[in-house]
């Protein structure tokens, strides 16, 4: 089912792009639902929400918690490489992780695209996967 | 600091580049499309540096470094702080926004609630950011040229003002995307350079210019402030970075200039790769502006460690240096400037114009003018306000664009895509509470009332981010009509739509389902 459709999915994007985008109400709700309904649109939306969803949390509480060892008590004010304190450590620390959850994420949604487009072709040909 | 003749030169280079540009854009420049978002055919790479031009402004490279100087570690909260916020954007925001958008933040609101209440309110937090934002700037570089070059306060901000209008009106999007570019490499280079140079100073490691600036500022510069108060204000600042860099308007307009959400993806990754790099060279150029320049003289030259950067590279590399840094400086500023620039006037001329006046029946070429004499007269604004301003202490401009952006946009924008049950209600309420409460809890602080504070925390981001949210919750469940009520009065538009077109890109799915059935049969 992993055609390569590069083109053709180029294709589609150029005619996306010149149609308006419409405001407001217009299109049948259930002409979407076919597209949300195909398995590959649910597998989609479920991995979509297995990755970001614990790794939102992840990086929110890890930052949160910097400002807030660092404020309310003196954990990280011990010199860890030199001079260099354990505040400045968790702050770079982050930069890493952001690059790491960075790969991470942008690995991940190379495969979802692959996903999304086989969910327009299932809703094309009329089957709801099922 | 005299005016020196390699000064001015470098100066005249950079409005030379930027006006070549801007010459070459306006013949691209003939619709709205062009105007607001590029026509959409940025490619990744390129919106990748133009967003790191956004994200690296005059405030990063000289307001940050400056900081870490003369008041040492805390700075860094911040900065990490709008560097793991782009996480936000990247998994969040930018890709599903880019697919529901198309010139504004109004749009994306609108493209799920039918309401033109929702569009003037995203308008109002659209303006409320970049106005200040721009004043900010305007402000900042009139005193910045005013100490490094002795150019009158005023003509330096009459001529920055009209550079920007010139690049806006007839440039538009295609020019400030080009100019934040070629900044953008300009300040690249500029943070390798004086990092090599610091590092040359220090045997090339490190640790030891951490070591250095224990040793002589004393071990307080490395660690952060402690204390209840203390411990709450730099969460505040460190949570309005985090939620705020994701929710700026003239930062998420730059998702509608490219074609889809994998070059949205891919410029994201650009910047943050960048943006993280140059964070990290920040402690470095910071300690080392104070252990060369010394932490007096920083403090002397300029309010909050300003002219740190430009001191230290004069040391570092004679008058070429500081002429080049300085000349970066001024690029940056015209550059954040014009992306500013472009994000109010679509919210003046797309959004409250052309759809809440004109019900979106504005001709292209009215559409285009509009856009024009929208971004003129926000130039000519914030100018005068700039010139009436010069010695009135604008740190309270500084404080709320970015409040107010987490408060009041990043609130709305999640919950658009992500809760089925929010309505339009909810959306106006949650934007103006956010809104309300980041400029009240700003008056009532200490940046505006010093000691007779009423509010205790100088950025109030820990209390108006919740409160942005808490608009959104209670007037979804307040104001009697459930989204399934509005969605059959047409008032919003299916969950399923917006869950459907923010994850695939599609925009109109009668074509989408055309479309490909023409194409399997042409295939077979």
């Amino acid at each position: 089912m992993e055609r390569d459709d590069r083109s053709i999915a180029d294709e589609r994007s150029l005619t996306e792009r010149s149609a308006p985008v419409r405001e407001g109400v217009g299109s049948r709700s259930s002409d979407w639902e076919r597209v949300e309904r195909t398995s590959a649109f649910e597998e989609l939306a479920r991995k979509k929400r297995a990755f970001i969803v614990p790794v939102v949390i992840l990086f929110t509480v890890f930052f949160l918690g910097w400002p807030a060892l660092g404020g309310f008590t003196t954990l990280l004010d011990g010199q860890a490489i030199g001079a260099m304190t354990w505040a400045y450590v968790y702050g770079f620390a982050q930069l890493a992780t952001t690059l790491v959850l960075l790969h991470l994420y942008t690995r991940q949604a190379a495969r979802w695209d692959g996903l999304a487009r086989r969910a327009r072709e299932e809703a094309a040909e009329g089957g709801t996967g099922a | 600091m005299s005016t020196d003749a390699t000064t001015i030169v470098v100066f005249l280079l950079i409005v030379a580049i930027t006006l070549g540009i801007t010459v070459w854009a306006s013949r691209r420049n003939k619709d709205a499309s062009q105007h607001y978002v590029a026509g959409g055919e940025i490619k990744g790479w390129q919106n990748g540096l133009a967003l790191t031009g956004d994200y690296l402004s005059a405030a990063t490279f000289l307001g940050y470094t400056g900081l870490i100087a003369v008041a040492g570690f805390s700075a860094f909260y911040l900065m990490i702080g709008a560097t793991v916020g782009l996480l936000i954007m990247l998994l969040l925001i930018a890709e599903p926004l880019r697919n529901l958008g198309r010139y504004t933040i109004g749009d994306a609101l609108t493209s799920r609630f039918n309401a033109k209440g929702v569009r003037a309110a995203a308008a109002l937090t659209t303006v409320a950011i970049s106005i200040p934002y721009l004043i900010t700037q305007l402000v900042g570089a009139g005193s910045l040229f005013e100490l490094l070059m002795g150019v009158d306060y005023a003509v330096a901000v009459i001529v920055i003002g009209v550079l920007i209008a010139i690049y806006i009106t007839a440039g538009g999007m295609v020019a400030a995307t080009w100019i934040q570019i070629v900044k953008a490499v300009l300040l690249i280079s500029a943070f390798l350079v004086i990092t090599l140079l610091v590092l040359s100073r220090f045997g090339f490691n490190p640790f030891a210019v951490f070591n250095e600036a224990s040793a002589t500022l004393g071990g307080g510069a490395l660690t952060p402030p402690h204390g209840t108060l203390e411990g709450l204000g730099w969460m505040s600042f460190a949570l309005a970075l985090f939620l705020g860099v994701p929710g700026l308007p003239h930062v998420l307009i730059r998702f509608f200039t490219v074609p889809d959400a994998q070059a949205a993806r891919s410029s994201l990754a650009v910047m943050i790769w960048i943006s993280v790099l140059a964070i990290a060279t920040i402690p470095i150029i910071g300690y080392g502006a104070a252990l060369l320049v010394g932490q007096d003289a920083i403090a002397e030259a300029g309010e909050g460690g300003n002219l740190a950067v430009p001191l230290l590279s004069e040391i570092l590399g004679g008058p070429v240096l500081f002429a080049y840094v300085s000349a970066i400086t001024f690029a940056t500023i015209l550059a954040v400037m014009a992306g500013l620039v472009i994000a109010a006037s679509g919210a003046f001329a797309h959004d409250l114009y052309n759809q809440v006046i004109r019900n979106g029946e504005a001709s292209e070429r009215e559409q285009l003018r509009a856009g024009r004499i929208a971004a003129a007269l926000i130039v000519i604004l914030s100018l005068l306000l700039s010139l009436g301003l010069q010695n009135v202490n604008i740190a309270i401009l500084v404080a709320v664009p970015l409040v107010i952006a987490a408060s009041a946009n990043t609130p709305v924008i999640l919950l658009l895509l992500y809760w089925k049950g929010f309505t339009t209600t909810g959306a106006v309420v949650g934007m103006l509470t956010g809104l309300v409460a980041s400029l009240g809890l700003v008056l009532l602080g200490p940046t505006v009332m010093g000691e007779n504070a009423i509010f205790p925390l100088p950025n109030p981001a820990l209390v108006s981010v919740p409160l942005g949210f808490l608009g959104c919750y209670l007037g979804t469940v307040l104001s009697g009509s459930r989204a399934r009520e509005e969605r059959e009065r047409g008032r919003q538009v299916s969950y399923n739509e917006i869950h459907v077109r923010y994850n695939t890109g599609i925009s109109s799915i009668e074509e989408e389902l055309e479309g490909a059935r023409v194409r399997e049969g042409s295939r077979t």
